[in-house]
């Protein structure tokens, strides 16, 4: 419990002054550290999300099944699965972007820490803040580069001028972006290329300081070496956030995640570490997908 | 070769000649597929029907613009013809007079200024809040889905609803005020607020003395001797200075039969005769208000406003519908509040669409002539309007008006009217592109 405070002190604190970025790198390595010790344990709160027997509807259609997972903190789980298995939906749920639809409901149990997600009186404009997403299709707002990084953190708070460039810096160069862009940082985000633009949007959203990063599919636009530089980059930040990520690239989940859920017909069929789901899997359905008989 | 007899029971490939045999074989090669259909030589891509099809169309799409193009350019210069001589300087800062060769367009002109701007002021905000309501804030219940769909029906209806019909809702709804604020005289509104009224009369000497009075009494008021009127103050040159705000108090004086006839000036320039029936006036300054609005700019321009409603909420809801949803969930997903997600990146998004639907609903505006003919009738305005509820006439109106004479060169005064509408029009327009291009530079 007292861990977990610690924990929500450092992840929550949602413009860490990006002056010295120093400071965090050297705070957060030591927080993941226990964390690590506290995973050998396997215990239950290092679950940054938890699902209990999760149902989702889009009006009549049940598009996930009695869902129960736990996703841990400050690792990489990857989502698998077939088009139409559930998977973006589950995310889609992890920061109620589902709202947006109107016919999609959901009963069970899915908590973030302690909150319970599903709950009608949860703040889903907080919740979005500590529950960053990444789309797809790379969305970044038709401004300057500089006005996207800096356009979360001042729909939160008032930031002076300096405050706001230094965290833009400290977002940019998360996202191991800031090199290429340092010296147009006014040019149109819409100038940049594919895989420029979601580097950019994850900087966006790692502005605001958020616990978990949801990645819907990121890199299925992108060519070859921009989805290895976002690889490089979920690496980069797995010590600071935990990152669920939904694709369609096997080997993407294989490279780039620590647990692996492969869905099939909204099912979770298999949920586990990804060494052993990729290559001792146990279930045959799994096998099959993973092994590119089927899918 | 017998290739014709084999051919025959398809009645495609029977208007082809048997003339190349090459393409024939290939055809052949694969006869159930319909590729092979593509490839029989008759229906080749740069030859036949299609290609003449094409130039028919080509042909007919510039005849109608043509078409169009000669019509505009005939109106034009019958136009130009008629009234360019006419449009000089003096046209266009005098009051009409019944004499067209000294008549202006000059009250016409601020008419529809301050009418137009009015009604764009109102409009705007009204409409583009509707639009975003119905489009960015999605109903949560059935029954407030249903409320939606019925304002979304009514919106839709509105749009194709005759103009002169507003013109009578106007006259209901803002002119008359559906009859609520009935004062005690007829003719005169219930509420006023900013305005002084005054009963003016001419004193012996000739200077004019005002007597205020109550805006909603009817007649002449009782007149003592002793009472507090006022006149014009003199300036510095020893002229007085015509305005009604900046009025010097004096001592009246009433002249009753068997009264001796004053011999001092200064007491004769502050006496009336008892039986001085005098004239109504009234200092109304800019923010002058009154229920019923009557048959002022503010009606008219709220009239208009109903005009053109309908087609400002369309368009912003057609451009709002624009704005890709993916602009949105990002913005969400960063935990924007609905109302930071509209401000901050929908509306910045849709301006362009929301301009250049606004520029075409006040051009609209601008030209109307039926509501304004119910609202405020043909009138004779010589004056600029000064207040919200003042008299006004606009360009159109004052067109029409001049259209109406039998007199040959009122019809051209008329003409110099319409080139002067169209300027006005034109310039409107000018600068909405401008706000719209200024606007769209730092998206894009």
């Amino acid at each position: 419990m007292n861990l977990d405070e610690n924990q929500n002190a450092a992840d929550l604190n949602p413009f860490r002054s990006g002056g010295d970025p120093d400071s965090d790198s050297t705070a957060t390595p030591s927080a993941a550290a226990v964390t690590g010790e506290q995973d050998a344990t396997g215990h239950a709160a290092e679950s940054a999300i938890v699902a209990r027997d999760l149902n989702s509807w889009y009006g009549d259609f049940q598009a996930l099944h009695s869902i129960s997972l736990d996703i841990p903190r400050h690792k990489v789980t990857a989502f698998i699965g077939p088009s139409g298995c559930g998977k973006s939906t589950l995310l889609r749920w992890f920061n109620r972007m589902n709202d947006t639809i109107a016919s999609a409901h959901a009963r069970g149990v899915l908590k973030l820490n302690d909150t319970d997600l599903l709950s009608s009186a949860v703040d889903v404009v907080d919740l979005r803040r500590r529950v960053g997403i990444v789309f797809q299709k790379a969305n970044p707002f038709p401004k300057s580069i500089f006005e996207n990084v800096a356009f979360g953190p001042r729909l939160h708070m008032r930031l002076s001028r300096s405050d706001l460039g230094d965290l833009v810096e400290w977002s940019l160069r998360k996202a191991v972006l800031w090199n290429e862009v340092k010296d147009r940082l006014h040019a149109p985000a819409l100038g940049l290329s594919g895989g420029q633009q979601q580097r950019l949007c994850i900087a966006r959203a790692i502005a605001v300081g958020p616990e978990v990063l949801l990645m819907d599919e990121p890199c299925s636009a992108l060519d070859p070496s921009s989805t290895l530089a976002i690889e490089e980059l979920m690496d980069e930040l797995r010590s600071q956030y935990t990152i669920v990520i939904v694709t369609h690239n096997m080997q993407q989940a294989s490279r780039c995640s620590d647990k692996t859920g492969f869905f099939f017909e909204g099912k979770l069929v298999e949920f586990g570490d990804t060494k052993g789901v990729f290559t001792r899997p146990e279930q045959k359905q799994t096998e099959d997908y993973v092994s590119g008989r089927f899918g | 070769m017998s290739v014709a007899p084999e051919s025959t029971p398809s009645p495609e490939s029977t208007p082809t000649p048997a003339s190349v045999p090459a393409s024939e074989s290939v055809n052949r090669s694969d006869p159930g597929h319909p590729a092979g259909l593509l490839r029989q030589p008759g229906n080749r891509r740069p030859t036949g029907p299609r290609r003449s099809k094409d130039l028919y169309f080509h042909i007919v799409c510039i005849f109608v613009a043509a078409i169009s193009i000669a019509v505009l350019s005939w109106l034009l210069f019958s136009v130009f013809r008629k009234g360019a001589s006419w449009l000089t300087w003096d046209y266009v800062t005098s009051p009409p007079e019944p004499d067209p060769m000294t008549a202006g367009i000059f009250p016409a002109i601020w008419g529809t200024i301050a009418v137009c701007t009015l009604c764009a002021l109102v409009t705007l905000p009204i409409g583009i809040a509707t639009a975003i309501l119905l489009e960015e804030f999605k109903p949560k219940t059935k029954f407030i889905a249903w409320l939606y769909g019925l304002i979304q029906l009514n919106i839709s209806n509105l749009a194709g609803v005759p103009s002169v019909v507003y013109g009578i809702l106007g006259l209901t709804a803002f002119v008359s005020m559906f009859g609520l604020f009935e004062s005690d005289t007829p003719g005169q509104p219930a509420f006023e607020l900013g305005g002084t009224s005054f009963q003016q009369y001419t004193s012996l000497s000739g200077r004019s003395i005002y007597f205020p009075v109550d805006s909603s009494s009817d007649g002449p008021p009782t007149l003592v001797d002793g009472a507090e009127a006022f006149q014009y103050s003199i300036g510095p040159d020893g002229r007085p200075i015509i305005d009604l705000g900046r009025l010097v108090p004096i001592q009246l004086n009433v002249l009753d039969p068997g009264d001796p006839y004053p011999s001092d000036q200064e007491l004769k320039s502050r006496t009336v005769r008892h039986d001085d029936y005098g004239g109504r006036v009234h200092d109304r300054p800019w923010y002058y208000f009154r229920l019923p609005l009557g048959s002022g700019v503010l009606a008219g321009a709220l009239t208009l406003m109903l005009v053109i409603l309908p087609v400002v909420i369309i368009a912003t809801q057609e451009s709002l519908r624009g704005v890709p949803s993916t602009l949105r969930d990002g913005a969400r997903g960063l935990g924007a509040t609905p109302w930071q997600v509209v401000w901050n990146v929908t509306l910045p998004a849709a301006t362009p669409g929301i301009m250049t639907g606004s520029i075409l609903a006040m051009s609209r505006a601008i030209g109307e002539t039926a509501p304004i003919l119910i609202i405020a009738g043909v009138v004779y305005i010589r004056h600029v309007p000064q207040h919200f509820m003042d008299d006004f006439t606009v360009l159109p109106m004052q067109i029409y008006n001049w259209i109406d004479r039998p007199q040959e060169e009122f019809r051209n005064i008329a003409a110099a009217g319409i080139l002067v509408l169209l300027a006005i029009l034109l310039t409107f327009n000018a600068i909405a592109v401008l706000i719209r291009q200024l606007t769209q530079r730092p998206l894009s």
